[in-house]
């Protein structure tokens, strides 16, 4: 059984449909990075599985199986057992996240003490562990967040997420508002934290090339619904929608004589817009009569991969067909 | 500490200048109060140069040079000695203030606390179950109580339920047949009296820290450390106030401080239409005399006790805000 199971999951913000019928699985022990640009749904899509989308947004379909239970109908009360013990959050950037007028270690031993309450001397051990694994020394437990960098404030974060050695944990932009040498870092720090507590992680940005970095396989999003789940290496070799393709044009080859970077031409789509069709078919080169007409269903394959594309589809089947 | 000295010496300096200004502005006023004594008695007769200058000595009014009557002014003032009332002649300033006074800071300073410490705490509440019935009605009342003007709201209370229903008395601030002493009917009468006033007090200020707390509270709510708070399954007490509360009551502390600085000055309308015998009423009816000394000490301690509120809002900012107290630290 896969530790999450999304199921055609729909999330609202009154009129504007943010989240659409999105549908996928995440092994133990898995990173599924998902990528788009700024108002694809990423984002909403990490809170809603976490129950922590902010009103007015609410799920409006879909099921959420964590671990065989499903989080969709769990009221808050019921929800406590799994909260920080089992899926734990990280957000953007870390910068905000950290309460700003209680030291570092209060906000590790409330969620202990909260969930699984030890001794004085025990806890004070834990958090020195905690922060030892991010490589940030004991003494700024004591401190307050504004008393540390952008770069040690994200790496006290993800120690505050490991601090009960949760299941999965859902990483929202974590590297976005850092310079690339701290995100190279953290991304470090975090595949070595990974191969030793073998957490499951949603790794939600838009920067596709940290993503390709540290996830097992990546999911695409755009205009609120999924397009696109493949490996990581096969996607960055072997794109499968026009809109992977385009995003991976994005990133030039250094190794080129001439390098030319190309934009994706168009705007993103309006997710206010209900209309049928495809939401990418205005700035898509392949788009046919058909994809302004009928949203392309998103067909997953056995080994987890799976596209949502007339294009892509009508070709493979003619593939499979000869 | 450095930020502690930076903001005493800011807090001299306040003072400094207040205290110049306050001895500058009456006197900068048109006429003086012998000329409206004189007014007073025309028609009653007429009245020599001595007996003129006999009221000008008897007030204290001098034609000494501005400079040396600013030198006396600080003299007087590190003596408490505001001089003598021109209204309450032959009473002194402090003695007129010292009777006013404790009455204004048990009516006005208990309801200004009150109101702050009610207002946040439905504030804090109305914003935590937002959307609920109890929101709803909380914020629409409040926000029509706080629209109020005072004084009507006032007149209609007394109206109500001192002319129409007995039930407060309609003036004063204790029996008239008792005289001020410290007995339990004197202090019963008293609270008595003040019951009406602080009613319609909090009615029309309660609503002011309600909705500012609420606003405060739903800007917090929505912080990342909030929703943070949340996905760790922190009980729900600790969220809302260790989380929440403490951080959206900050914006709140320099006006609440700021409030109790203006307790001093007395409530005017309030004691006007209560005719409350506190600083407020003394302040009216020493504007409406001229009476320059009273009103001056009056401006003086309004001066004093604000500036000094705003100093105890800056070292209670500095406790409660680690961001100032780090900022004050390196600056």
């Amino acid at each position: 059984m896969a530790l999450l199971a999304v199921e055609h999951l729909r999330v609202t913000y009154g009129a504007v449909e943010a989240v659409r019928d999105v549908s996928f699985e995440l092994e133990r022990g898995e990173i599924l990075g998902i990528v788009g640009e700024s108002g694809s749904g990423k984002s909403t899509l990490g809170y809603a599985i976490a129950k922590l989308l902010r009103p007015p947004g609410q799920i409006a379909a879909g099921r959420v199986w964590f671990d065989g239970v499903d989080l969709v109908p769990l009221r808050e009360r019921d929800l406590k057992a799994i909260r920080w013990r089992e899926l734990a959050v990280v957000m953007q950037s870390g910068m905000n996240a950290l309460n700003p007028v209680t030291p570092i270690r209060r906000q590790f031993e409330d969620a202990i003490l909260t969930h699984r309450p030890m001794g004085a001397q025990a806890m004070r051990e834990r958090v020195r562990e905690m922060l030892a694994l991010v490589n940030i020394e004991e003494r700024y437990a004591d401190h307050y967040p504004h008393e540390l960098s952008g770069g040690m404030k994200q790496r006290v974060a993800i120690a505050l997420a490991l601090v009960l050695d949760p299941k999965l944990i859902i990483f929202d932009e974590p590297t976005t508002a850092l310079d690339v040498v701290v995100q190279r870092y953290i991304v470090q720090n975090l595949k070595a934290l990974r191969a030793r507590y073998h957490f499951a992680a949603l790794f939600i940005s838009h920067d596709l090339g940290t993503v390709l970095e540290i996830a097992d396989r990546v999911a695409v999003m755009y205009g609120g619904r999924l397009v696109e789940i493949q490996d990581a290496r096969a996607l960055l070799k072997r794109p499968r929608h026009p809109y992977t393709q385009a995003l991976l044009r994005c990133f030039p080859d250094p190794r080129d004589e001439r390098i030319e970077v190309v934009g994706i031409p168009g705007t993103p789509p309006d997710l206010a817009d209900l209309r049928p069709g495809c939401a990418f078919a205005p700035r898509c080169s392949r788009a046919q009569d058909r994809c302004w007409q009928e949203t392309p269903a998103y067909r997953a394959e056995a080994d987890g991969s799976g596209v949502a594309c007339h294009a892509v589809q009508d070709e493979e089947a003619v593939h499979v067909g000869h | 500490m450095r930020y502690l000295l930076r903001r005493s010496f800011m807090l001299l300096l306040t003072l400094w200048s207040a205290i110049t200004l306050n001895f500058l502005l009456p006197r900068l006023m048109p006429g003086n109060p012998a000329e409206v004594m004189l007014a007073k008695f025309k028609g009653k007769g007429t009245m020599g140069p001595q007996a003129i200058h006999a009221i000008k000595v008897m007030l204290g009014i001098s034609n000494e040079s501005l400079w040396r009557q600013y030198l006396q002014y600080w003299d007087n003032i590190f003596h408490l000695n505001f001089g003598v009332s021109y209204t309450y002649f032959p009473y002194s300033v402090m003695h007129m203030i010292a009777q006013a006074l404790p009455w204004t800071l048990a009516l006005i300073g208990v309801t200004t606390i009150l109101s702050f410490v009610l207002g946040t705490l439905l504030g804090v509440w109305a914003a935590w179950w937002r959307g609920s019935w109890f929101d709803m009605a909380i914020t629409s009342i409040f926000t029509f109580t706080s629209s109020f003007p005072y004084f009507w709201f006032a007149l209609i209370s007394v109206f109500l339920l001192s002319f129409v229903v007995h039930v407060f008395p309609i003036s004063g601030g204790y029996a008239t047949y008792m005289t001020p002493s410290w007995s339990w009917a004197f202090f019963g009468s008293a609270v008595y009296h003040s019951v009406l006033p602080a009613f319609t007090i909090l009615v029309s200020s309660l609503g002011g820290w309600q909705l500012q707390m609420r606003n405060n509270m739903i800007t917090a709510l929505n912080e990342d450390y909030v929703v943070l708070a949340r996905a760790k399954g922190l009980p729900e007490r600790l969220i809302a106030v260790g989380y929440a509360a403490r951080n959206a009551i900050l914006p709140n502390m320099t006006g609440f401080a700021m409030s109790l600085g203006f307790v001093v000055s007395g409530a005017i309308l309030v004691e006007l239409v209560f005719a409350y015998p506190g600083m407020g009423d003394l302040l009216y009816n020493a504007v409406s005399n001229e009476d320059y000394p009273l009103m001056q000490a009056i401006f003086l301690m309004i001066v004093v006790a604000v500036v000094a509120a705003n100093f105890i809002a800056d070292v209670v900012n500095v406790l409660l805000d680690p961001r100032i107290r780090r900022g004050a630290e390196t600056a």
